[in-house]
């Protein structure tokens, strides 16, 4: 007597499509989906002080140098001080809530825990002035820090990305005055000009990886 | 003052991975019995024991977690600016402070490397004539003094941690009370010093405390240098050497390319004498005689083992055979004469002693401080007699020429303690329970 229907003779072929489909769409899945593009890009922690780069950079305008002072002279962009917020905080809106713990910092001393957002291994060499001094803008890295309430990461910042740029810099480059403008075009002859450049960040491995 | 950690209270030996534990023994205690789960007892059986429904727990636990652990970003990192920042620092680039640190009778010049504030690395000034852009094992390892968790940081009043304040209304009514006696009853107990600032704030102190008494004492000092000195020319002084210049050195117990004042300079020059950099160019030649195998001794030419009671016995003898090769002694050759050259090589004395009257001008007998005053008195005496003063060694007058015998100032102001004389004690640095042996 025959146990097994006969439909059951698809079995090794339906099993092994089915097996290829699902382990397919799995290493995809997590190919895509554990990437950086995925776990990195849009991490926006909360902050201890509701600070709103969208107000201060954006509405206000006020430079991205006036507080991240260095960043034209140390591979590191300082996160300002508690002085520089009273500098005008002393003033403005000084009673405000939300800038309870500036004040106990400037009382204590003790400086505010600020929530790192962007980062790069240990293992990674960056400098901050060296990319400044090349022209590629704070925009082409951190997008429209301008228009965002929290700040929040928006490139992969790993290392397919930056090679990307490294042998390619020319769509990122600008002229030096404009490299905190967030919404700077070239004009044409611009474009021309700088598609004609000759300059390349370093593509071995020890440019990076010293 | 350092504040006693839990090993000396409990008695038990405490063993330690991390400063922080170091400072909380309970975190030792935990590091060392597992955390409290692991602390319960586990029936083991029950833990390899896996029915179906264990199994699919699991598995879609562990599925879950493999999940979560690509979604989950990191561990948030905090970026701790300054809230009040000092000017002319900029964040990421490294601030460079010369200083100079004092260390066994010897000044020497550094360049501190800093970031933010925190000191990482400590090198040799160049421009510093002591360094010449190089650094001693202790100067390499005095940065690791600024991170010393056992530094006071506040005053202590019996033991217990107070303020300054309260300090200095102390101080202050404890000096009232002196200065109406004219300083009678205080000592104070200091380091040797190579500060003038600091002799000259002593003399105005002395000045209006006459009765006050200043004792010195440091465990590594030149007290056998200055007797030495004073007993070759009759005044305290400090020898100075010039190791590029000499042509053949004999080091008695001293090892002045490793540990002995000025040994970042010595190594420099005694370098110099050594560097081959033409075809009539010569290597100078070191001697070395030393009790124990020093960083000098392993650079030296030849070397000769003696007990260090014994390295004033060949000092002896060299001299008498420095003597019978035409070197004018003085009177020393009547107490040198005869010296026993029991254990003494033959060739280290005739050959040595031939080598020293061929390089006259150009040759150099350095002492080490731990060898008794006449043995530096003899080598003074020698170098003198073989022409040397002011080509490879100077006698220069020390900073503190009040500074005296340490270990005779140390036994005196505990006499002095003992007898009550003294009732008050003002120490400016130095540990005596580490540095000096009770008696």
């Amino acid at each position: 007597m025959q146990i097994f229907p006969r439909s059951l003779n698809y079995l090794p072929l339906v099993a092994a499509i089915g097996v290829a489909v699902l382990g397919g769409g799995l290493t995809l899945g997590i190919w895509y989906y554990f990437s950086p593009r995925n776990t990195q890009v849009g991490y926006a922690p909360e902050q201890p002080i509701p600070y709103s780069h969208k107000l201060h950079a954006g509405e206000l305008g006020i430079d991205c140098r006036y507080c991240h002072a260095n960043i034209e002279r140390s591979q590191e962009a300082m996160v300002p001080p508690t002085q520089a917020c009273m500098g005008c905080h002393a003033v403005v809106k000084k009673d405000s809530p939300k800038l309870a713990a500036l004040r106990a910092s400037w009382s204590t001393g003790y400086p505010v825990e600020w929530v790192r957002v962007h980062r790069v291994a240990d293992y990674v060499y960056f400098d901050h002035s060296v990319h400044l001094a090349a022209g590629v803008g704070c925009v082409s890295c951190h997008g429209r820090i301008d228009q965002m309430e929290v700040v929040r990461q928006d490139q992969p910042l790993n290392m397919g990305w930056c090679l990307e740029c490294h042998r390619n810099p020319g769509p990122n480059l600008r002229p030096k005055d404009q490299i905190t403008n967030m919404t700077w075009t070239p004009s044409e002859a611009e474009r021309t000009q700088l598609a004609e450049n000759t300059l390349r960040g370093p593509q071995h491995c020890s440019g990076c990886h010293r | 003052m350092s504040t006693e950690n839990e090993t000396a209270r409990s008695g038990q030996k405490m063993l330690w991975r991390s400063l922080d534990q170091k400072a909380d023994p309970a975190k030792v205690q935990e590091a060392q019995c597992g955390s409290d789960v692991v602390k319960r007892n586990i029936d083991q059986s029950e833990l390899f024991t896996i029915n179906r429904r264990k199994f699919l727990t699991l598995s879609g636990a562990i599925g879950t977690l493999a999940g979560v652990e690509g979604c989950i970003r990191r561990p948030a990192e905090n970026i701790m600016p300054y809230a009040d920042m000092p000017e002319y620092v900029n964040p990421g680039v490294p601030m460079h402070y010369a200083t100079v640190t004092t260390s066994s009778g010897e000044a020497l010049g550094l360049v501190v490397t800093s970031y933010e504030g925190r000191p990482t690395k400590v090198e040799g000034n160049p421009d510093h004539p002591a360094s010449l852009g190089a650094t001693d094992i202790w100067a390499q390892s005095a940065i690791l003094d600024l991170y010393d968790t056992e530094r006071s940081r506040q005053p202590h009043q019996a033991g217990v941690a107070t303020d300054f304040a309260t300090f200095d209304k102390a101080f202050d009514a404890k000096i009232a009370e002196l200065v109406k006696k004219g300083g009678a009853g205080l000592a104070i107990l200091t380091q040797s010093t190579l500060s003038p600032s600091y002799v000259r704030v002593r003399e105005l102190l002395l000045k209006r405390l006459p009765r006050a008494a200043f004792f010195t004492y440091s465990p590594v000092n030149s007290g056998n240098a200055r007797l030495g000195a004073l007993a070759a020319f009759g005044q305290p002084l400090l020898p100075i050497h010039d190791f590029s210049k000499a042509k053949v050195i004999v080091a008695l117990d001293s090892d002045f390319l490793g540990t002995e004042p000025g040994n970042v300079q010595a190594a420099r020059g005694f370098a110099q004498g050594r560097n081959v950099s033409g075809v009539t160019s010569e290597m100078n030649r070191l001697y070395a005689v030393e009790p124990a195998y020093t960083n000098t001794g392993s650079n030296a030419d030849h070397r000769l083992r003696l007990s260090g009671q014994d390295v004033a016995r060949y000092a002896k003898a060299l001299a008498a055979e420095l003597g019978a090769n035409g070197v004018d002694l003085g009177q020393l050759s009547t107490a040198v004469a005869g010296t026993n050259t029991d254990g003494i090589p033959a060739p280290w004395l005739k050959v040595v002693a031939k080598e020293l009257v061929q390089n006259r001008g150009q040759s150099l007998i350095v002492v080490g401080q731990r060898q008794p005053a006449a043995v530096h008195a003899l080598a003074a005496s020698l170098n003198r007699a073989l022409g040397n003063l002011d080509r490879t060694v100077a006698y220069a007058t020390p900073i503190d020429t009040l500074e005296g015998d340490g270990y005779a100032a140390i036994s005196a102001l505990s006499k002095q303690m003992a007898t009550g004389a003294i009732d008050t004690l003002i120490m400016l640095g130095g540990n005596l329970s580490t540095t000096h042996r009770r008696t």
